[in-house]
């Protein structure tokens, strides 16, 4: 589902992401570890353009991610990028939902404004969604009035309600006691099986091991050989 | 020419005690009205004529009666205002607040696009600095003058256009400042959630951003139209009839500036208060502290 080959990625002179490939297969998990500042972040930034990778390609249920320096033919890029953020999820690590909206809104503003469904059922589906994300008594409620795990949540529900093929996290348990950690492996897991594919940056070999993902390892912008064992 | 459109007189007036002063002055005229030189000078100006001969034979004869009749000066205290000017007061409040509303609500689009124009646009950048720094490091009064006498010859304005356009163009460099510093006050991770759900940067700011950015950019906005009623007194140079104005020629009128001028700060105070109280329920509605 996620395809990645010998991405790239520079910041000035600090080579960041040193010629990356990783797979994620449909309904598969894949947590990627390694120390602060390995690039992992990076890695996710790149495979839904947020940031645009130098060189290398990147492909998401197939469809090419623009990689490589920015050319005349960047109106196709831009629809290009915006067919693929459709189809990919992205929960970042400090959640942002809006500010300004309640959860319910946060969940059904994309279905709304971006995939045009009408109000009335994409409020159905977000209902839902908040219901399996365990939240679904706060949906009238501001993100700045719900705790740091009701946010993560909140998040992975407005990541879901497009229906995404694929949802990268951006260390989802860095707010969530070891009780509220293995409720997401659970939901996560479960999602999995509905044939999600996930590409889970985390810290946490814990999380890893709950959520029984493949785990690769990050070092100075590679991905680390598999160790013995 | 269509012939006499008026008849005006002209006088040397001096005070009451420098008599001597007047009688020095009366003898003048009366030597330069004796040689006809008074003719020849307000013949070079074309304004002598069979009644200024009238004037002059009446003038001769009994000045220094008249002047040594004339009454000891006596200052005569203001006159109170009357409902009439009241209701001329009303009006010119109304003119006041139409101007600033309508002023207000021009530089309020424009400077969105300027604000958007200096974040976004990279082609468009400069001229939109160019355009804030100048409308900015001017005076508003000076603006106003070259709008309505300085284009006059090429743009013929009314005094009403030209003033609310002229208030609406300045207001907006400022406007432009406050939704800049509003919309770069939203953490860029509002941007980023929006742009990763398939928003395009346009509708991200138009749903995310933007309504962010006015609750931060409220406050100033409030600020700027309570300084923009007030501003709008400046139009008067334009010859439009505002508030202030209106005490002035009333204050003129009845010879007393107290009344006129508690009655127009009195109106002020009663636009803007109640304004900056609305702005402060709004604030609360839209959330936030």
């Amino acid at each position: 589902m996620i395809e990645i080959a010998g991405v790239r990625k520079r910041f000035g002179a600090h080579l960041v992401l040193d010629g990356v490939s990783l797979d994620v297969a449909a309904g598969e998990i894949v947590a990627l570890t390694g120390p602060s500042g390995c690039g992992k972040t990076t890695l996710l930034r790149c495979v839904n353009g947020l940031e645009r990778a130098d060189d290398g390609t990147i492909r998401v249920a197939g469809d090419q991610v623009p990689t490589g320096a920015a050319g005349a033919a960047h109106g196709a890029d831009d629809r290009a990028l915006l067919a693929i953020r459709r189809r990919v999820g992205f929960v970042f690590q400090t959640w942002n939902l809006f500010a300004h909206r309640s959860v319910l809104d946060n969940v059904i503003e994309a279905p709304v404004h971006v995939a045009r469904v009408p109000v009335a059922e994409a409020t159905d589906r977000a209902r839902a969604l908040l219901e399996r994300v365990g939240i679904a008594a706060r949906a009238g409620a501001r993100p700045h009035q719900l705790s740091g795990g009701e946010q993560q949540r909140a998040a992975i529900a407005r990541a879901l309600a497009m229906n995404p093929s694929a949802l990268l996290l951006d260390e989802p348990t860095s707010a969530l006691d070891p009780g509220r950690r293995r409720e997401l492996a659970t939901l996560l897991r479960g999602l999995v099986d509905d044939g999600l594919a996930l590409l889970c940056v985390s810290h946490d070999p814990d999380f890893a091991r709950e959520l029984r993902a493949r785990v690769l390892v990050m070092v100075a912008g590679k991905i680390a050989p598999p160790g013995p064992g | 020419m269509v012939g006499d459109v008026g008849e005006g007189q002209y006088a040397i007036g001096v005070r009451p005690a420098d008599r001597d002063l007047g009688a020095a002055i009366d003898r003048a005229l009366d030597r330069i009205i004796g040689s006809g030189e008074l003719r020849g000078i307000l013949a070079r100006y074309a304004l002598d004529g069979p009644r200024q001969a009238r004037l002059e034979r009446a003038a001769v004869a009994p000045h220094t009666a008249l002047a040594t009749a004339a009454p000891p000066f006596v200052p005569i205290g203001p006159r109170p205002l009357d409902r009439h000017q009241v209701v001329l007061f009303l009006q010119a409040a109304i003119a006041t607040l139409l101007i600033s509303a309508a002023a207000m609500a021009l530089a309020i689009p424009l400077g969105v696009l300027l604000a958007l124009a200096r974040l976004y646009l990279p082609r468009a950048r400069g001229l939109a600095v160019a355009y804030i720094e100048v409308v900015r490091g001017t005076p508003v009064l000076l603006q106003l003058y070259l709008l309505y006498f300085g284009l006059a010859t090429w743009l013929s304005l009314d005094a009403w256009t030209a003033a609310i356009v002229g208030l609406g163009l300045n207001y907006a460099a400022y406007e432009a400042e406050i939704y800049r510093a509003g919309i770069q006050a939203i953490p860029i991770g509002q941007m980023e959630a929006a742009l990763a759900l398939g928003m395009t940067r346009r509708l991200a700011l138009r749903r995310i951003v933007m309504p962010q950015a006015l609750r931060v950019a409220l406050p100033g906005m409030t600020n700027d139209f309570i300084a923009l009623l007030k501003d709008s007194s400046l139009v008067s140079v334009i010859t439009v009839v505002e508030l202030t104005k209106r005490m002035t020629i009333t204050a003129v009128d009845l010879r007393g500036w107290l009344a006129p001028g508690l009655l127009c700060a009195g109106m002020y105070f009663a636009m803007s208060y109640p304004l900056a109280r609305l702005a402060r329920r709004l604030e609360r509605r839209l959330g936030g502290a």
